[in-house]
């Protein structure tokens, strides 16, 4: 297995060891230095450092556990990897194939529990079938739409010797190009007068951030990304957009409803960014590019569905399509983007008075890291803080669990960013609810002694949850607010630099301690307690109802 | 409104196909009538039929879900 792992050029595996995986960590200590394996605290962590790991190389993230528990524990993380439509191989060990089916001491049917959320999964019961099979689990991991797959290992298995024969298998190929499809998506943009391109995941996942630019330039089409496609786009372009969905920019969400032709391009759908699905776009004829089949029509019917890898097909679009300007249309986006500075976005990021703003801290962040580091969230108010305010100019350069939205994610997939970019900056921005979900990986901070730069925004509460209560249920906190430990002991405790700022006047001097720290630093910002991320469509509501404010 | 459907499955491994099947029918509430599962030929294919009630977005959906899984290599949905 280790072997395995090192014809397919793996670096990195994380994981937790157990009684069932032994032979496999026997392996890794015979042959120590073939791989570099990163001791997690929890199973979990090992999972969601590996999903890190993977988006920041795009080379599947590696993980393993032992039965039962130690595969139950992995469920969480693999969910994730699912939604975000992360390359992952997770290996569990399984008790000896002679006792499986009677609930021998940790057995788990791990293939049954994952069998929802894994691309592929496969029990290997004998040696000889492991080059093959670990050969198909990369394959099937990076192939496509990338995604994790699982592979239960029986004891008796890893135990067992085999003639190690090992032959890689290439990604898939690419769904061909229908021609006519393209000419015809080519038509219908040639023909808009008010388009707009929306960008996902997929651009990233397929390196299609340049054939993005160049067709908008061309175009003259605005730009609207998916919370996982942020960074594929220049912050600072003119045909900059925004952030498309429940907390996203104000013009992008309300013109989608004015659109004559939507470019949807490695995106889903997904109700975080369409709201009310019956109200969504349906004045606009959908031109939508995407690798998975099963995503065409599903939530919203395309007048062409191109069924294609992005870079791909935006190469060849970009061929058919006219120069053209849509000044009319912009000036639409610049009026509502004026509106959303006014309401939203002055306050919460040049607040004069008052607690320190999530905002404000995110904005200070972005501006003394050029907008170059990497930045990983955890789940709540404070992710959508990054997203919105973060400029990322790098791609592949915003982590955050998005379509499982997973509490605790944010602490063990900046340990896997860390691993899979040493040489960047990484920055971990969480909440004081979501740190203490996977509070235990700062132990593998410290061991490693990982430069990663951590930032607590801590408000007492679990405050997306907070937030919907006030809104939704007249204020009633019902189980939200938090009391919590010191956190600077806590790191000191691990032996990780710590500082805690609650005055405005000090936040500025505390980014930039943080950042010049040689090692692990946590810096933990008391912010405003009872504080909102506006603007907001609310559950149900349409994009073009979007709020600036609290409803009087 | 529901409809009758049959669901043809062609795949290379009968039982862990049929595992994914479970997880996408019942995931999705759609109601099985029928289901049968014929024995795999000499290459070890084998032919899964279902007779299904479901809305039909929901089976066009649940067809391009069936083709995604890695066991099954043909998938054929028709109105009964
Ligand atoms: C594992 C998990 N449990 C529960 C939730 C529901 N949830 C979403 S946001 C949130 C609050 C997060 O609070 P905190 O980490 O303090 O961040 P804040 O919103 O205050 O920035 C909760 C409980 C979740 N997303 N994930």
């Amino acid at each position: 297995m280790v072997q395995a792992l090192v014809e397919e050029g793996v670096e990195v595996v994380f994981g937790y060891p157990g009684g069932a995986i032994m032979p496999m960590y026997d392996a890794l200590h015979v042959h120590g230095g073939a791989l570099r394996h990163i001791l997690a605290r929890h199973e979990q962590g090992a999972a969601m450092a590996a999903d890190g790991y993977a988006r920041v190389t795009g080379r599947p993230g590696v993980c393993v556990a032992t039965s039962g528990p130690g595969a139950t524990n992995l469920v969480t993380g693999i969910a994730g990897a699912m939604l975000d439509s992360i390359p992952m191989v997770c290996i569990t060990g399984q008790i000896s194939g002679a006792f499986l089916g009677s609930d021998a001491f940790q057995e788990t049917d791990i293939i049954g529990i994952t069998a929802p959320i894994t691309k592929w999964s496969y029990q290997i019961t004998r040696a000889e079938e492991i080059p093959e099979v670990f050969a198909k689990a990369f394959h099937v991991a990076r192939s496509g739409r990338p995604g994790p797959v699982l592979l239960d290992v029986a004891k008796d298995a890893q135990f067992a010797s085999l003639d190690f024969r090992y032959r890689r298998r290439p990604p898939a190929p690419k769904p061909e190009l229908d021609l006519d499809r393209v000419k015809e998506a080519a038509r219908l943009l040639n023909e808009a007068r008010r388009p707009c391109i929306f960008i996902g995941h997929g651009v990233l996942l397929s390196g299609a951030q340049k054939e993005v630019v160049a067709l908008a330039e061309k175009t003259g089409i605005p730009v609207g990304s998916t919370l996982l496609g942020l960074s594929a786009f220049p912050p600072d372009h003119p045909l900059n957009a925004g952030m498309l969905g429940m907390h996203g920019n104000y013009g992008v969400n309300v013109l989608t409803n004015q659109a004559d032709v939507i470019l949807a391009v490695g995106m889903r759908f997904d109700d975080r960014v369409t709201g009310k699905l019956a109200l969504y776009a349906k004045q606009a004829k959908v031109i939508h590019i995407e690798i998975d089949l099963a995503e065409l029509d599903k939530n919203v019917r395309a007048a062409v569905a191109l069924h294609a890898d992005a870079k791909e097909a935006l190469q060849e679009l970009i061929r058919w399509v006219e120069p053209a300007k849509h000044s009319e249309w912009l000036t639409g986006f610049r009026h509502y983007d004026g509106l959303e500075f006014e309401a939203v976005v002055k306050n919460e990021t040049t607040p004069a008075e008052g607690d320190i703003r999530m905002a404000e801290v995110v904005a200070r962040l972005s501006e003394k890291t050029d907008g170059r580091a990497i930045v990983v969230s955890d789940v709540g108010q404070h992710q959508m803080a990054v997203a919105r305010y973060y400029r990322f100019k790098r791609p592949n350069s915003h982590l955050s669990s998005g379509g499982l939205g997973a509490m605790g994610f944010g602490l063990p997939a900046s340990i896997g960013a860390q691993l899979g970019a040493p040489d960047r900056q990484v920055v971990l921005i969480m909440g004081d609810g979501g740190f203490q979900m996977n509070i235990q990986e700062l132990g593998v901070v410290a061991q490693e002694r990982l430069p990663l730069k951590m930032i607590l925004l801590n408000n007492g509460f679990l405050g997306m949850v907070r937030q919907w209560q006030e809104m939704f249920f007249e204020k009633r906190y019902s189980f939200t607010e938090l009391s919590n430990p010191d956190f600077l002991k806590i790191a000191g405790a691990y032996g990780i630099a710590a500082r805690r700022v609650a005055a405005r006047a000090e936040l500025a001097g505390a980014l930039t301690e943080m950042l010049d720290a040689d090692g692990p630093f946590l810096l933990e910002v008391v912010v405003e307690r009872e504080a909102n991320v506006f603007p907001m469509i609310a559950a149900g509501s349409a994009v073009d109802e979007m709020l600036l404010s609290m409803k009087p | 409104m529901k409809k009758t459907f049959i669901l043809s499955v062609t795949a290379h491994s009968a039982l862990r196909a049929l595992q994914r099947i479970v997880c996408l029918l019942t995931r999705s509430r759609i109601d099985v009538d029928r289901l049968t599962m014929a024995e795999a030929d000499a290459a070890g294919v084998s032919r899964l039929e279902i007779c299904l009630r479901v809305e039909p977005q929901i089976a066009e959906r649940t067809a391009k879900q069936l083709r995604r899984v890695v066991e099954i290599s043909d998938v054929h949905i028709q109105p009964l």
